[in-house]
C-alpha cells in the first residue's frame, strides 16, 4: 500500500475499526514512514480532543420534569389492558415471544376443558350405571322370593345397614329424586311432620330387613279374593330406592279424596 | 461499557429491525427485571413505565444531548424517545434488548429534531453556541479552568455541529457513546461499511476543524 491508500484508512485506524489485516498493513506502513506516522499523531490528538466533550450534570429538576410530562402525555392514552401478563406463571415472557405465550395458553385452556369435560364424561356415567345394576338387582330379588331375597350381606344386621344407611343419607339429592320420580303421578299434598314416624337408622334397617326376609303376603278378603286390586285403589305406594341397591324403603299410605282436603297419613 | 454482542436473534422492531445486541452490556439474567417491566407496562401498569423512564432518562439526555448539544433540545427529544417507546410497547418483544430498541428509537428522534431545526435554518448546536445555553458540563471549581473548559466544549459542539446528520450521529456512537461500529450499524440500520465511512469522514471534518481553530488561536483570538 502506498501513503495515499494509508492516509484513507488512518481514520479508522486510530479508532481500531479497522479489520485486523487491514491494521497489521497500516502499523507495517507506519514503521516506515514518518509522515504518515505525523497524521496518525494528529488523529488520535483530535480523536481525544473530541472525547472530552463531556456530558453535562443535568439537574434532578430535569429529569422530574421529564417525567412529569410523559405522564402527562401517557395518561389519556387508553391503558392496554392484557390478560397476558397474569400467566406469567405459566408461559414467562423473558422465555417466548408474545404470539408463542398465547399458544402456550390456548392450548393449556384447550387441554383443562378437554379434560374437564372428560372427567364429568367419565363421573356421570358411572353415576348411571349404578342405579341400572342396582334396579337390574332389585328386579331379580322381587321376582324370586325365599333365601335369595335375603341380603347378601352376612353380619349384624342394624350396624352394616345402619352404617350404610347412614352413610348413604348423606346423598339426598339421587334419593329425593327417585322419590319425586315415583310420586309424581299421584302429585301429594303437603305432608305434615307431626305425622311422620321417627325411627332410627337402626330401628329402620331391621324393619326392612324383616319385611324382605318375610315378604308380605298378598292380601286377601273373605271371598279369597286378591286385594292388590283395592289395595292400589285406595293406598298410595311410594317406593324409595337407597343408594344401596338393596334397600328399597316402601310406604304405603291411605290414598285421600283431594276435594275433601285432608292430608296424607304417612306409616 | 456497552459494546458486547450477545447473540445474533433478530428482533422485531416498529422503528425497523435491529440487532440482538445488549448495548449496556447486560447479561439475560439482567435484563429479565426489564423485561418483567415491560410486560407490566404492556399491561397499562403505570409505575412499571415509570421504572423503565428512570432506569434509561440520564442515556437517553445524554445522548440526546450529544446529538443536539442543547438541553431543552434533549429533553424534548428524551420525552418523544420515550412516548415512542409507549406507543410501540405493543410490538416489542420483551426477550429481545430493550437498549439497543430504546437507542435506536433515541437516534431516530435526535434525526427529526435536527432536521426540523435544519428547517428553520439554525441547528440546536449552533443555536446552543450562539446564545450559550449549549455547555452545562461539570465545571473545574476554579473559574479559570472552567472558561478555559467551557470554551473547549463549546468548540467540540461546533467542531460536532459541522457534520451531516449520518455522521454525527455515527461518530457520537462511535467515539462518544462507546459502542462498536457493528452496533453502531444496527442502531442507524446501516451497514457496518456505510458507518466506517461515516465514522472516518467525521474524523477528518473533526481533525480539520480543530487544525483550523488551532492556527487561528495561534495567529489570534477568535
Amino acid at each position: 500500500m502506498n501513503c495515499t491508500q494509508i492516509e484513507k484508512l488512518i481514520p479508522l485506524y486510530v479508532g481500531e475499526d479497522l479489520k485486523p489485516r487491514e491494521a497489521g498493513q497500516v502499523r507495517r506502513h507506519l514503521e516506515s514512514c514518518p509522515n504518515c506516522r505525523q497524521l496518525t499523531t494528529e488523529f488520535e490528538e483530535s480523536r481525544n480532543w473530541l472525547r472530552h466533550f463531556a456530558t453535562p450534570q443535568f439537574d434532578e429538576t430535569i429529569f422530574d420534569g421529564l417525567r412529569d410530562a410523559l405522564h402527562q402525555e401517557i395518561a389519556p392514552m387508553q391503558p392496554r389492558s392484557s390478560w397476558l401478563p397474569r400467566f406469567d406463571w405459566l408461559a414467562p415472557a423473558q422465555f417466548m415471544p408474545a404470539w408463542n405465550r398465547r399458544v402456550v395458553l390456548a392450548g393449556s385452556i384447550a387441554l383443562l376443558i378437554l379434560v374437564s369435560g372428560f372427567v364429568i364424561y367419565l363421573s356421570r356415567r358411572e353415576g348411571s350405571n349404578q342405579p341400572n345394576q342396582a334396579n337390574r338387582k332389585m328386579a331379580t330379588t322381587d321376582s324370586t322370593p325365599g333365601p335369595r331375597n335375603q341380603p347378601e350381606k352376612t353380619g349384624q344386621p342394624g350396624q352394616d345397614d345402619a352404617a350404610a344407611i347412614n352413610s348413604r343419607s348423606v346423598r339426598k339429592r339421587p334419593i329425593a329424586g327417585r322419590f319425586a320420580a315415583k310420586a309424581r303421578p299421584t302429585a301429594l299434598p303437603p305432608v305434615q311432620t307431626d305425622d311422620l314416624v321417627s325411627v332410627t337408622a337402626s330401628q329402620l334397617t331391621d324393619l326392612i330387613s324383616s319385611t324382605i326376609e318375610s315378604p308380605i303376603e298378598p292380601p286377601v278378603n273373605n271371598d279369597g279374593n286378591d286385594l292388590d286390586v283395592e289395595r292400589d285403589r285406595d293406598m298410595l305406594r311410594i317406593e324409595i330406592q337407597t343408594a344401596d341397591p338393596k334397600i328399597r324403603i316402601i310406604w304405603f299410605a291411605p290414598k285421600v279424596d283431594s276435594s275433601s282436603g285432608s292430608e296424607i297419613h304417612m306409616k | 461499557m456497552p459494546g458486547e454482542i450477545m447473540d445474533m436473534a433478530l428482533m422485531s422492531d416498529p422503528i425497523g429491525p435491529i440487532g440482538p445486541m445488549r448495548l449496556d452490556g447486560g447479561t439475560t439474567e439482567e435484563t429479565a427485571p426489564i423485561a418483567r417491566l415491560i410486560v407490566r407496562a404492556k399491561a397499562g401498569d403505570a409505575t412499571a413505565f415509570d421504572q423503565i423512564i428512570l432506569s434509561h432518562q440520564r442515556k437517553v439526555i445524554a445522548l440526546a444531548w450529544r446529538m443536539l448539544g442543547n438541553q431543552d433540545d434533549a429533553r424534548d427529544a428524551a420525552q418523544e424517545t420515550f412516548l415512542r417507546i409507549y406507543r410501540n410497547l405493543n410490538k416489542f418483544d420483551p426477550t429481545q434488548d430493550f437498549s439497543g430498541w430504546l437507542y435506536r428509537i433515541a437516534v431516530n428522534v435526535c434525526r427529526d429534531i435536527w432536521r426540523q431545526r435544519k428547517r428553520n435554518n439554525q441547528t440546536s448546536l449552533e443555536a446552543g453556541v450562539e446564545s450559550g445555553n449549549l455547555i452545562e458540563p461539570v465545571s473545574p471549581d476554579n473559574t479559570e479552568s472552567a472558561a478555559i473548559f467551557s470554551q473547549e466544549q463549546a468548540l467540540i459542539a461546533r467542531a460536532l455541529a459541522t457534520l451531516t446528520e449520518k455522521e454525527r450521529a455515527a461518530i457520537v456512537l462511535r467515539d462518544l457513546e462507546g459502542f462498536s461500529t457493528e452496533e453502531v450499524a444496527q442502531i442507524l440500520g446501516s451497514s457496518p461499511t456505510t458507518v466506517r465511512s461515516q465514522i472516518c469522514s467525521a474524523r477528518a471534518k473533526i481533525k480539520a476543524f480543530r487544525e483550523r481553530w488551532l492556527k487561528r488561536s495561534k495567529r489570534g483570538p477568535a
